[in-house]
C-alpha cells in the first residue's frame, strides 16, 4: 500500500513536470486586413523562462497581450495552469483581472498619481489584503528589487531604472505563477540594461515564477531564457534552447537574427561522401562545395536529406568568424577556405574593426582584431572555416 | 594693401573698448529684436495694470470729499441686494460648473474611448457652442422655453398634456442650464487631450494586476483625469460666474441679480461708481486667487501620462449602449446648437412670434429691415466688424511678441510677467469694462470705438499669448539659431523660419479673437455710446421692442461666428496636411 501511494505521488509529480504550464494553441489574430498572428503554438513549462524574439511587427507583443487578456485573438486556445483562459470554440475569454498574472510593461506604466508603495501594493489592495499585510509585503518586495525605503516616495521623478524596478515589484508582489514581460529593458541605456538583465535572472531563479519575455534583442533573449521562440510575420519561425539557436539556427531568418550577418544565395557545386554514423546516433555532416559569387567554398551539410549538384541553397557565416590574414599561410592550414580579396572599407571600433572585403563579385563582412593594420585598398587573405558555415536548402518555387 | 587696412581698423576697434561698449549697449536697446518684444510686454502690463489700479483707487476714494476710506466696502457688506446677488452667483456658477463637467466627461469619454458611430463628427460638433454667443444662446432659449411662448412649452402642451409653462427659462435654473450648455466645450477641450493620449498601459496594468472595469476607473482613470477636470472646473466656475450676458437675458427680467448684473445696475442712473468699483475689487481678488490656485495645482500634478509609444487607448465596445451614447450626443448638440439655431431662424422668419411657427406667415421682411433699413443694426454690424478685425490683428501681433519675450527672451522676470499678463483671463468682462470706464472716462477716448477696442484687447490678449506660447514651446529654438548661424538677421529669421512654423497658432489665435470680439457684451455694455453700439448691444436695444428683429440680428451674428468656426476647422485640417 505504502509503495503504491509513493508511486502515485511520483507519477503525479513527473506528470506535473511534463505537463506544460502555459499552453498556446492555434492562435489567430488579425487587425482588419493585417494578420498579426497565424497558427501560433507553443508550450511553456512550469518555472521556466521563455522569450518571444523577433523584429518589430512580428506579432510577439500581440501574442503576449493575448496571453494577458489585453488582446482578444480571433481563434485558438490559451490555458494557464489548469484554467483555460481563452478558447474561441467554447467561447471562453477570461478578463485580464481574473487570469492571476503579473506583467511588466514597456513604458513601465507606473501610475504617476500614486506613491511607489501604492503602486506596488495595488495588486494586493485589489485582492482585499489587510493593510498591515500589504505594507509588510510591499516592504519585502521593494527590498528584493533594490528599492528599500522608497515606499513613501512619489513615483514621478524616478529614473528609468527605478521605474522599471517599481513595475517589476508590482508584477511579483501578489506572487503570481506567471509573469509577462513586454520589452521591459528596451527603454534603458545599454549599461543599465545589462545590469537589470542579470538582476532579473537572479530574481527569477530565486522566486521561481514562470516568465514569458518579449524582446527584439537577441542577446537579452539568450541571456534570460531557457528556451527561445523566434517569431516572423506572425508565425513561429523556430523554438529552441539559446545554445542550439545560437549555434545551429534552423532557418536563414533565424540565422540572420542571431548574428550570421553574411548570408548568400548559393548553388551546390559538388557533394562528398557522408562519413560513418557518429556516436550520437545522427548522420554525420556531409562535406559539400557550393559556388557563390564566382568562388567555390567548402562546407558541411547538416541536414538528414541529401543534396545534389546544382541545388539552390543559402549559405551563412558570422563576420567575426572570418579570418583576415596579410599573407597566405603554409599548406598546413589547408582545411580552411582561403581567398585573396581587397579591403573596401574598414571601421575602427577599438577592440575590433569592421571590414567590408570584396573577393571578385562577392562582398563580405569580416571582423578583424582592433590592433591589426588594415587599411582601405589593402590586398588581404580571407579565410573561412568550413565548420563555421551553415547551409540551408532553398526552395526556388 | 587691403589686408593691412583691415587689420588696422580691427586694431583700432580693439584699442578703445571703453568708449564703444556703452554705446553698443544703448544701440542694442533699439534693435528690433529687443525692442518689439519688450514693447509688447510693456503694453500688456499697462493694459492689465491700468483698469486694476483705477478700480482699486476708485473703490477707496469717497466721492464728495476726495478722502480715502473703506466706506464702500462697509456698505457693500451690509447691502442685502449684494448679498442676494452673491448667493445667486454661487448657485448658478456652481451649478454650471457641475453640469458642464458632467456633460464634458460623458462627451469626451464617448468620443475618445468608445466605438460610438459618428464620433469623429461629434468631436467637431461638441465644440460648436464654444463659438456661439452666450447672449444669443440665452435669447434662443427664451424662444424655446419661455413660459407660454416657448416652442418646447408649446410642443409639450399641444401634443401631450398640461399647461404651456412647463419650462420657465426666466429663473436661476434657466441661467444655470444655458451657462452649462455654453461652458461644456471648455471642460471638453481640457479633457479630450488627456483622454486620447493617455498611455493605455496605465489602465492595462491595473486590469492585469486584478482590477476590473470599475476598479480601474476608480483607482487609475479617474485620478489621472483629475488635473484636467479640476482645471476645467475652476475656469468654468470663474468665467461663468462673471458672465453678464446670460443673467441679463434670463434673470434680470424677473428682478433676480447676479454679481455682473448687479454691477451693471449700480452704474445705471443714479450711478454709484464707488460701490461698483468695490464690487470690482472683490471680484478681481477672487479671480486672482482662483487663477493662482489653478496654476499652483497644475504645477504639481500635470502628469506626463503620454508614453509616446504603444497602442491607442482601449476602445470600449458599447454594444446596445451605443444607442444611449448617440442619444446623449444628440441631446447635447440639440440643446446647445440645433434647437437654438432652429428657433432663432423660425422667429426671424415670422411676422409675429407666438410660440409656434406659422408657415403661411413666413417673410424675409425682418432681414430686409436689419440689413438695409434699421440704422442701429447696420451701424452695429459695421462697428463689430471693425473692432473685431482690427482688435484681432492687434491682439495677435501683441500676443506674438509677448510670447516671444516669454519663451525666447532671457529676462529673469519671465515667470512673474507670465503670471501678470495672464491675469485678465478670468476677469469678468463687465468688471474690466468698469475699470476701463473709470480709467478713461475723462480722456478723449471715452465714447469712441477706441475705448471698446482697448477694453477688448485688454481682456483677451492673454488668450492668444497663451496659445502662441504653447506653439513656441514645441518649436526648438535651434531652428531659429541655425537660421541666425547661417547668416540671417533677426527679421529674416522671423519671416523665413519662425512665422511660417507658428502660422497655425497665429491663424487660430486671430479667429479666436475675432469670435470673442464679435460676440462680447460684458466689456461693451458700460463703454458704448450713441454711435458706437456693437451687435450684442444692438440686440439688447432691439429686444425692448421686437423679438423677431433680435432673432434676425442674432442669425446674422451666428453666420459670422459660424464662418469663423468653419475657417478655423478648415485651416486646422489644411495645416495638418501641410
Amino acid at each position: 500500500m505504502v509503495n503504491a501511494r509513493t508511486m502515485t505521488v511520483d507519477a503525479a509529480r513527473s506528470e506535473d513536470s511534463v505537463k506544460p504550464f502555459v499552453r498556446v494553441s492555434a492562435i489567430h489574430k488579425s487587425f482588419g486586413s493585417v494578420v498579426a498572428l497565424q497558427a501560433v503554438d507553443f508550450d511553456v513549462s512550469l518555472g521556466s523562462t521563455v522569450s518571444l524574439l523577433g523584429p518589430s511587427g512580428c506579432g510577439k507583443t500581440t501574442m503576449l497581450r493575448s496571453i494577458a487578456g489585453l488582446e482578444t485573438p480571433n481563434a485558438g486556445r490559451i490555458s494557464i495552469g489548469n484554467a483555460v483562459v481563452f478558447d474561441s470554440e467554447q467561447m471562453i475569454n477570461l478578463p485580464s483581472e481574473r487570469r492571476q498574472i503579473g506583467m511588466v510593461f514597456q513604458s513601465y506604466a507606473v501610475w504617476p498619481h500614486m506613491t511607489v508603495g501604492e503602486n506596488v501594493g495595488f495588486p494586493l489592495k485589489i485582492r482585499r489584503t489587510p493593510t498591515k499585510e500589504i505594507k509588510a509585503r510591499v516592504t519585502e518586495v521593494l527590498s528584493l528589487v533594490g528599492l528599500a525605503g522608497y515606499a513613501d516616495r512619489p513615483s514621478t521623478n524616478l529614473s528609468g531604472g527605478q521605474q522599471q524596478r517599481v513595475a517589476l515589484a508590482r508584477a511579483i508582489v501578489h506572487e503570481p505563477r506567471l509573469v509577462l514581460f513586454d520589452e521591459p529593458l528596451s527603454n534603458l541605456d545599454a549599461k543599465l540594461r545589462e545590469q537589470m538583465r542579470t538582476e532579473l535572472k537572479l530574481l527569477q531563479n530565486r522566486l521561481g515564477f514562470t516568465a514569458i519575455y518579449v524582446t527584439h534583442d537577441q542577446e537579452e533573449a539568450l541571456a534570460l531564457s531557457d528556451s527561445i521562440i523566434v517569431m516572423n510575420h506572425g508565425r513561429v519561425e523556430a523554438m529552441a534552447s539559446p545554445r542550439v539557436l545560437f549555434n545551429n539556427p534552423p532557418t536563414p531568418f533565424v540565422a540572420n537574427f542571431v548574428g550570421f550577418d553574411n548570408l548568400y544565395d548559393a548553388k551546390v557545386e559538388s557533394v562528398g561522401d557522408r562519413g560513418d554514423m557518429t556516436a550520437f546516433g545522427r548522420a554525420s555532416p556531409q562535406p559539400i562545395t557550393v559556388s557563390v559569387g564566382g568562388i567555390i567554398l567548402r562546407c558541411f551539410w547538416q541536414g538528414d536529406t541529401s543534396l545534389s549538384r546544382g541545388m539552390p541553397v543559402t549559405l551563412a557565416f558570422r563576420s567575426e568568424r572570418v579570418g583576415l590574414l596579410h599573407s597566405k599561410p603554409g599548406k598546413s592550414d589547408s582545411g580552411s577556405n582561403q581567398y585573396e580579396g581587397t579591403v573596401e572599407a574598414c571601421i575602427y571600433l577599438g577592440k575590433s574593426q569592421d571590414c567590408i572585403v570584396t573577393i571578385g563579385a562577392l562582398r563580405l563582412h569580416a571582423v578583424g582584431p582592433g590592433d591589426a593594420a588594415i587599411a582601405r585598398g589593402d590586398r588581404i587573405v580571407v579565410s573561412i572555416d568550413p565548420k563555421e558555415c551553415i547551409v540551408f536548402r532553398r526552395n526556388t518555387t | 594693401m587691403e589686408t593691412t587696412q583691415h587689420f588696422r581698423t580691427q586694431a583700432a576697434s580693439l584699442d578703445m573698448p571703453s568708449l564703444r561698449q556703452p554705446l553698443r549697449r544703448v544701440r542694442r536697446l533699439f534693435e528690433l529684436e529687443v525692442l518689439l518684444p519688450r514693447l509688447a510686454v510693456f503694453l500688456g502690463a499697462i493694459l492689465v495694470a491700468g483698469p486694476f489700479v483705477a478700480t482699486i483707487v476708485r473703490s477707496i476714494v469717497v466721492d464728495s470729499t476726495d478722502s480715502i476710506s473703506l466706506q464702500n466696502f462697509a456698505t457693500l457688506s451690509i447691502d442685502p441686494q449684494f448679498r442676494a446677488a452673491v448667493i445667486d452667483t454661487l448657485i448658478t456658477g456652481t451649478g454650471a460648473t457641475i453640469l458642464s463637467c458632467l456633460f464634458a466627461l460623458c462627451l469626451a469619454w464617448i468620443v475618445a474611448r468608445t466605438d460610438t458611430p459618428g464620433r469623429e463628427w461629434f468631436d467637431t460638433l461638441n465644440v460648436v457652442p464654444f463659438f456661439l454667443s452666450p447672449y444669443v444662446g440665452a435669447m434662443s432659449w427664451i424662444g424655446l422655453a419661455a413660459p407660454n411662448e416657448g416652442l418646447l412649452n408649446h410642443f409639450i402642451s399641444s401634443f401631450l398634456f398640461g399647461p404651456d409653462d412647463y419650462f420657465n427659462i426666466y429663473s436661476l435654473w434657466g441661467v444655470t442650464w444655458v451657462l452649462s450648455l455654453f461652458y461644456t466645450p471648455y471642460v471638453y477641450l481640457f479633457l479630450i487631450g488627456p483622454m486620447r493620449t493617455m498611455d493605455p498601459a496605465l489602465e492595462d496594468a491595473a486590469r492585469v494586476h486584478g482590477a476590473g472595469f470599475w476598479s480601474t476607473a476608480r483607482y487609475v482613470t479617474a485620478p489621472l483625469m483629475m488635473p484636467a477636470l479640476l482645471s476645467g472646473a475652476l475656469i468654468v466656475f470663474v468665467t461663468s460666474s462673471g458672465l453678464f450676458d446670460v443673467p441679463l437675458a434670463l434673470a434680470s427680467p424677473r428682478g433676480i441679480h447676479t454679481i455682473p448684473t448687479q454691477v451693471f445696475a449700480l452704474v445705471q442712473y443714479p450711478a454709484d461708481y464707488g460701490r461698483a468699483a468695490a464690487v470690482g475689487v472683490l471680484v478681481m481678488t477672487v479671480t486672482v486667487v482662483f487663477s493662482m490656485l489653478q496654476r499652483g495645482y497644475m504645477k504639481g500634478r500635470s502628469f506626463a501620462t503620454v508614453s509616446g509609444k504603444g497602442y491607442r487607448p482601449r476602445i470600449f465596445r458599447l454594444g446596445k449602449w451605443r444607442v444611449v451614447a448617440v442619444a446623449f450626443e444628440l441631446f447635447y448638440i440639440g440643446s446647445g446648437v440645433v434647437l437654438p439655431m432652429l428657433v432663432l431662424i423660425l422667429v426671424s422668419l415670422s411676422q409675429l412670434w407666438t410660440g409656434w411657427p406659422d408657415l403661411k406667415q413666413f417673410t424675409l421682411s425682418n432681414y430686409d429691415e436689419i440689413l438695409f433699413h434699421n440704422e442701429l443694426a447696420q451701424r452695429a454690424i459695421m462697428n463689430s466688424v471693425i473692432v473685431a478685425v482690427l482688435g484681432a490683428t492687434i491682439g495677435v501681433v501683441l500676443g506674438f511678441f509677448q510670447s516671444h519675450y516669454l519663451h525666447r527672451g532671457k529676462s529673469r522676470l519671465k515667470p512673474l510677467l507670465d503670471a501678470v499678463l495672464s491675469l485678465p483671463l478670468g476677469i469678468p468682462g463687465i468688471i474690466l469694462g468698469l475699470g476701463m470706464l473709470i480709467l478713461l472716462i475723462r480722456t478723449p477716448l471715452y465714447a469712441t470705438l477706441w475705448i471698446i477696442l482697448i477694453a477688448y484687447i485688454a481682456r483677451f490678449f492673454p488668450l492668444v499669448m497663451r496659445s502662441i506660447s504653447a506653439m513656441l514651446l514645441s518649436i526648438s529654438p535651434e531652428l531659429e539659431e541655425s537660421a541666425r548661424a547661417s547668416g540671417a538677421t533677426w527679421l529674416q529669421t522671423m519671416a523665413a523660419v519662425l512665422l511660417p512654423l507658428i502660422k497655425p497658432a497665429l491663424v487660430a489665435g486671430w479667429l479666436m479673437l475675432f469670435v470673442v470680439f464679435i460676440r462680447e457684451l460684458g466689456a461693451t455694455v458700460l463703454l458704448y455710446a450713441q454711435g458706437t453700439e456693437t451687435i450684442s448691444v444692438a440686440m439688447i436695444a432691439l429686444g425692448e421692442r421686437d423679438f423677431a428683429l433680435v432673432a434676425t440680428l442674432a442669425v446674422v451674428q451666428a453666420v459670422m461666428l459660424g464662418t469663423a468656426f468653419l475657417l478655423s476647422q478648415w485651416t486646422k485640417h489644411s495645416f495638418v496636411e501641410d
